[in-house]
This record gives C-alpha cells, sequence and structure tokens, in this order.
C-alpha cells in the first residue's frame, strides 16, 4: 500500500468514524493518529505534499491509480466540502490534521496552517490533450494493417501516447470517442474503444506500466475486420486472435485474449463460449465496445446518445458489472459530449461530467455563434439527444468543446 | 449512483465488485499462461486450413521453445491443446500430424529425457502427452550402443506412455530382436491395461527365456490374482529363469487359491524337484488354515518318490517349524 493510498485510506477511516462517535473518542484519535503519521511521511522529504481531489487523483501531480473508485465516496465528499486541493506543509501539526478531518466529516471549523485547503501550489495533472494528433495518427496505424500485417511494436508506440493523453482528460477523450463511435468504420470505432478502455483501464486500477498493454489490444480487438472486411461477425475474435497470436510483439498474448474474448460475457458463454471468465483487460474492452456499439447502433437498432448509451449497457449482464462501475465513475451520468434538450427549447452541450455546459443553439434551433455557459443544475432537461437530432455533425463536438 | 457506489460509503455489492476486480488484476500477471489458452481457443475455433497451418507453426515455436529452456510445465500445457484439447477435423488432422512430427526431434526428446534424469518438474505430463510419437526414438536407443540416457530409463518413459497409450508399444512385441521385445513387454507390462494381456500371453511361447521371463511378470502386475493360472502354467516352463519368476510372483498373489493349485502342480505335473522346495515355501509363508491343510496332506504322502518325497519332506520340516 503506497503511502498517498494510505493517507487516503486513513481519511476515509477517521470521517466514517467521525459520522458516528464524537471527536475525542479513542477511535477517532487512533484513525487521526494514522492520518498525522502518514501526512508528517508524505511531507518529510519535500517539505510539502499536495493532494488534487481532481479525476484522477494525484498526489504532487502524480495520479494515484484506482483511488477515484476506491474512494470515491470521499473524494466526492470532499468536493461537496468545495475542497479541490489539500496541502500538507511540514512540520504537519495533528491538531490540524484532526481539524481537517472535522471539517470533512461536516463538523465545520477549518484546519490551521499545516493543513491547507484549496491552496494550489502546483499545476494539476496534465490535461493539455494531444488527442487532435494523436486519434489520427492511431487511425493511420489501423488503416495500415491490412497492407502491413499486425506490428505490434508499431501499434503499442501510438496506444502509449493516446491511453496517456486520454486518462489525462477523460471528458476530451469521451467526447472523441463517442464522435469516432458514431460510425461503422472499424478503424474509427477500434480508436474510440482504445481511448475508452484506457480512462476506464486507469479508474479500475490498471497500473501505468499496463495501460499501454491494454490500450494496445483495445486497438487491436477488431483487427481481422480491419484485414478481412468481408469475415462473419461471428467469427472475427477467433480470425483476430490468431492473427495476433502470429505476430511477435509485446504483450501480443493479451492483445490475442483480448481480441478473442471481448464478445465473451463475464461468465464464459458469448461468442466463442470459451466456458471461462475472461481476462480483465478482456471484460474492460468488451464494455467499451459494447458501449460504442450502442452509440453506432445497427441495421436492427438504432444508434444511441452517448449518455443513454452508458446507461443501458451492460443491461443484458454481458459486462462486468466492477468495469461498469469504473466506466460511469469514468465518464460520468451525464458524461461531457451529451447534447440535451432544456425545458426552455435549447440545446445545451455537456462539456465536462461535472456538469458544465454550453448552450449551443437556441429555442428555434438557430446554432449560436458563440456558445453560452448554463448552469445545468437550474435547468430541466427534457431529453437527451443525438448529434443528428440537435443538428449538430458528432465530428464536430470536440472541436465545440475545444 | 454509480459514482457513490464505488466509493467507501456507497452501496456495499459494487465495491465488492470493483474490490474483487482489482485484485484479480493484480493477480493476472503477464507472464501467466495466457498464449496458451488463446492458442488452444483459436484452434479450437479456427477451421480455415489456411489459417490454421500458420497457426500450428507458431505452436511448434512455442512447443520447441519450451523444451529447449527446460519448461517442461509449459510445453506440456502446449502438448495438451494438439493432442486432448481439440477435436480435429479430417481435413485438419494431417496438419496436426505434420507439425508433431515436425517437433518430434530426437535432440528435443533427448532434452526431455536428460531432465527427467533430474527429476525435472512436469517432465513426465509432457512425456505422457508426447506419447506414442516419442516411440521410434525410444526404439532407436533401445538398438543403439551409447543411448543418451540408459535402457533402464527408456524403458521406464515407454511405461509412461504405455499407461496412456499401450497401443502404441504393443506392435513391437512382434519385433524380430529378442532384447526389442524384452524391453517393450516390461513396458506394457507397466500399462495397467487389459488390453496387453493376450499379447503378453503370445510372449510366453517366444523363443528366448529373457522376453518370456518379462511377459510373465507383465501379466502377473495386469492380472493381479487371475494371473495365477498363468503362473502355475509358467512353472512347466523349460527356463529356471521364467519358473523362477514364476515362483516368486506367486508369492504376491493373495488368493486362498494359491497353496492348493501349487500342490496341484506338485502332484499331477513333473516339477523340477529344486523348484519343489521353493514352492513349498510359498505355501508356508503364506500361513493361515488353508495352507496349513495343504502342508498337511502334503507331508501325509506315501508311499512318495522323486519330486514328491522332496514336497512331503520340505512339507513335514514346515510344519516342525510351526509347531
Amino acid at each position: 500500500m503506497s503511502r498517498p493510498r494510505d493517507f487516503l485510506r486513513h481519511l476515509h477511516t477517521a470521517v466514517q468514524r467521525l459520522g458516528y462517535r464524537p471527536a475525542g473518542d479513542p477511535l477517532v484519535e487512533d484513525a487521526i493518529d494514522d492520518l498525522f503519521a502518514v501526512g508528517r511521511d508524505l511531507t518529510a522529504a519535500t517539505g510539502s505534499a499536495e493532494l488534487a481531489v481532481s479525476d484522477p487523483v494525484a498526489l504532487d501531480g502524480v495520479v494515484i491509480e484506482g483511488a477515484a473508485i476506491e474512494y470515491g465516496g470521499l473524494l466526492q465528499t470532499l468536493r461537496d466540502r468545495g475542497v479541490e486541493v489539500v496541502t500538507l506543509v511540514a512540520p504537519v501539526e495533528r491538531a490540524d490534521v484532526a481539524a481537517f478531518a472535522l471539517v470533512v466529516a461536516g463538523h465545520g471549523g477549518a484546519p490551521g496552517d499545516t493543513v491547507r485547503l484549496d491552496e494550489r501550489g502546483t499545476e494539476r495533472p496534465v490535461r493539455a490533450s494531444s488527442l487532435n494528433r494523436l486519434v489520427p495518427e492511431a487511425l493511420g496505424v489501423l488503416r495500415r494493417i491490412a497492407e502491413d500485417g499486425v506490428r505490434l511494436d508499431v501499434v503499442a508506440d501510438v496506444a502509449e501516447p493516446l491511453a496517456r493523453e486520454a486518462i489525462a482528460d477523460p471528458d476530451d477523450a469521451f467526447v472523441r470517442a463517442a464522435a469516432l463511435a458514431s460510425g461503422d468504420d472499424v478503424a474509427e470505432h477500434s480508436t474510440a474503444v482504445a481511448v475508452l478502455s484506457a480512462v476506464a483501464g486507469a479508474r479500475i486500477g490498471v497500473g501505468r506500466d499496463r495501460i499501454g498493454v491494454l490500450t494496445t489490444a483495445a486497438l487491436l480487438h477488431d483487427v481481422a475486420l480491419l484485414v478481412e472486411p468481408d469475415l462473419l461477425h461471428r467469427d472475427h475474435p477467433v480470425a483476430g486472435a490468431g492473427r495476433i497470436l502470429l505476430a511477435a510483439g509485446p504483450g501480443h498474448e493479451i492483445a490475442a485474449a483480448v481480441a478473442l474474448e471481448h464478445h465473451v460475457r463475464p461468465d464464459g458463454t458469448g461468442y466463442p463460449g470459451i466456458g471461462r471468465t475472461p481476462h480483465p483487460f478482456s471484460r474492460i474492452v468488451a464494455a467499451a465496445d459494447g458501449f460504442g456499439h450502442l452509440v453506432a447502433g445497427s441495421d436492427t437498432r438504432p444508434p444511441r446518445a452517448p449518455g443513454d448509451a452508458l446507461r443501458v449497457l451492460g443491461a443484458a449482464g454481458e459486462i462486468d458489472p466492477a468495469v461498469l462501475v469504473a466506466f460511469r465513475a469514468a465518464f460520468g451520468d451525464r458524461p461531457a459530449g451529451s447534447l440535451l434538450r432544456l425545458d426552455g427549447g435549447e440545446v445545451a452541450l455537456v462539456a465536462s461530467s461535472s456538469g458544465t455546459a454550453l448552450v449551443v443553439s437556441d429555442a428555434e434551433g438557430h446554432r449560436l455563434s458563440v456558445p453560452e455557459p448554463v448552469d445545468l443544475r437550474a435547468r430541466t432537461v427534457v431529453a437527451e439527444l443525438l448529434p443528428d437530432e440537435a443538428g449538430i455533425d458528432a465530428a464536430e463536438l470536440p472541436d465545440l468543446l475545444g | 449512483m454509480a459514482r457513490a457506489a464505488a466509493g467507501p460509503q456507497g452501496g456495499g455489492r459494487l465495491t465488492d465488485s470493483v474490490d474483487e476486480f482489482t485484485r484479480e488484476l493484480a493477480a493476472t500477471a503477464d507472464g501467466d499462461r495466457i498464449a496458451v489458452r488463446v492458442m488452444s481457443d483459436v484452434l479450437a475455433g479456427e477451421r480455415r486450413p489456411s489459417r490454421v497451418g500458420p497457426l500450428l507453426d507458431a505452436w511448434g515455436d512455442r512447443f520447441a521453445g519450451a523444451v529447449r529452456r527446460g519448461d517442461h510445465d509449459d510445453a506440456a500445457s502446449w502438448m495438451q491443446i494438439l493432442v486432448d484439447d481439440v477435436e480435429w477435423s479430417e481435413d485438419l488432422a494431417p496438419l496436426v500430424e505434420g507439425v508433431l512430427d515436425r517437433v518430434t526431434t530426437p535432440d528435443l526428446v533427448e532434452i526431455l529425457v536428460l531432465d527427467l534424469q533430474r527429476d525435472a518438474v512436469g517432465g513426465l505430463d509432457l512425456l505422457a502427452r508426447w506419447g506414442r510419437r516419442l516411440v521410434p526414438c525410444f526404439l532407436d536407443w533401445i538398438v543403439v550402443d551409447d543411448p543418451p540416457v540408459s535402457r533402464k530409463h527408456v524403458v521406464d518413459h515407454l511405461g509412461v506412455i504405455a499407461r496412456s497409450d499401450v497401443g502404441a508399444l504393443l506392435p513391437h512385441l512382434q519385433d524380430d530382436r529378442w532384447f526389442v521385445v524384452r524391453n517393450f513387454a516390461t513396458a506394457v507390462g507397466r500399462s495397467g491395461s487389459q488390453e496387453a494381456v493376450e499379447p503378453l500371453t503370445a510372449c510366453l511361447a517366444h523363443a528366448d527365456d529373457r522376453v518370456r521371463v518379462e511377459a510373465v511378470r507383465g501379466i502377473a502386475a495386469l492380472r493381479g490374482d487371475a494371473a495365477l493360472t498363468a503362473l502355475v502354467d509358467a512353472l512347466a516352463d523349460d527356463s529356471e529363469r521364467v519358473r523362477g519368476a514364476a515362483i516368486s510372483l506367486l508369492r504376491a498373489i493373495r488368493s486362498d487359491d494359491v497353496s492348493t493349485a501349487i500342490e496341484a502342480v506338485i502332484d499331477e505335473r513333473g516339477v523340477d524337484a529344486g523348484d519343489v522346495r521353493r514352492l513349498v515355501s510359498v505355501i508356508e509363508d503364506r500361513g493361515g488354515p488353508d495352507a496349513d491343510r495343504v502342508l498337511e496332506r502334503l507331508a501325509a504322502r506315501r508311499p512318495v518318490f522323486g519330486a514328491r518325497k522332496v514336497a512331503r519332506d520340505a512339507a513335514r520340516e514346515a510344519l516342525e517349524r510351526r509347531a
């Protein structure tokens, strides 16, 4: 267990105990002792430590893998109290740590000088997106596979930065993925699945050292359809896994497993029926793939708006519930890029999963030359719209938000 | 709300499922045997010979690599795919036979058997799965002057193969070379298969008594108490080696019929006088009321000559020791 994670763990324990025990209770004091000890350790080397209650959670700019899910409730509580950054300054005082725990537990007050709230000393985790450049690169690599064959190293070279950027800005990643997935192009669908898998994977605890392998596997999950467009859909998992097994390169076993298993349900049924629980990466990619197909629609099923797709994803038990939690935690109930009809007839574009939105067209359907911010909490959402229904090209959404 | 459900203050089941998933992620190291499972599933699902051929070549590379690095557990898993996991259609079976022939090279087999001498983990499992394809190689090592491992080891390995596939060894009981037949008879005798009894029984007529000894031993091992008749018959063999083996094996039979069967042989057949004492000692060593009654009958025989006299005297001595 890392010290940054320990800090969250002991804060969680202290806040929980303060929920049903008074300050000064021995159990509460024990938890605060632990929290104080970790705070002292975290600041020992550098003199201070900054916890960003952001998405993803980071300490001194380093993402704490999986913390957003593991301590999602605590982090939401912090945000509800208006806390976005917690800065610990050496020498950390125990009394300040105790006061901080009381603040988070809703007892009011304010911590002292050694535990400061919302004082940003360093930059937040990287937000600048290079997806504008990386998505076309990924598409190019995938489209060349039909001629060049499967080269794991080439795919991995584009997958790793793609994953890094997607994780850095899940909202941007989601908007782009939803736009890419709305068509029927296999390369675009695969890139969307890769972007979503990277973000969800990071949420659910896939370590930084393995996220590239997950994203590589996600990019290649439909490789057979890239190479053999006429292949029966039911045959593409086996055919794709076979192609990847024949390709040398880092992580090719996992990529082959994901290609094989991305239509297998958690109970081992589906196609091909393998009779065992698929690899965790396969379950993550299966969720992203399912989302992509819901957004794209098919001959027999109309396309769904991204938020709607997130809501119905996994309804038939085809997705691992834990992965669904990660997806919904990563992208929110009303994901960025969602187009909403408001009670006044305007169309608003959700700019971030935290709830900011822009009105992009008025009640008469006229596009605004400059989108206007709107507080969704003050408005009633009448419907979620597909881009076509809102008169907007899906491919345009990332630029509208940019 | 999913976000709350995922957190410490949220609902338990979803939080548990996330925790479980996270633990599973940590436990699923990249180095586990994912490739074996995927290859197995792909070969089970892919039916196009044009695609199966290259996959089998890749299989061969993986298998040979595992053997060369001494990871016989891994090699056995790869072999399992081809020989156990996948049912091959008629058009694909020749491709599979082809790749199995290609990987069954003397140098790979030698790596395995040398490792087996060092009790390598997984080696026996691999040996059993590789199975009948190793038999020609082992046959060569029985014939040559300087095999890479002792012939005892070669026969031991053939015995392992016989346990799962005795049919692969049976044709070699017809070999023209007595020493080949003897070694294969030894291995076949360890098969545990009743299918082997008849071919071994046929070996009892082999011209070389060393073959007949192994045949008697094999039949005794395979049939247990039911081998009594064959062992009693072997007491009439011209060869002292064969008779000696049969007498030793009679000691191991638990059936109450052994004592009376020996009595009948002494009474009715021309048993060698030297064998008689050993046969009486078999009865004595068994002990119990049945054995005592047979000893008493033998001791009471008169008039007696030759082997029957030897039997009477030996029985009396045995009874005296008992008293």
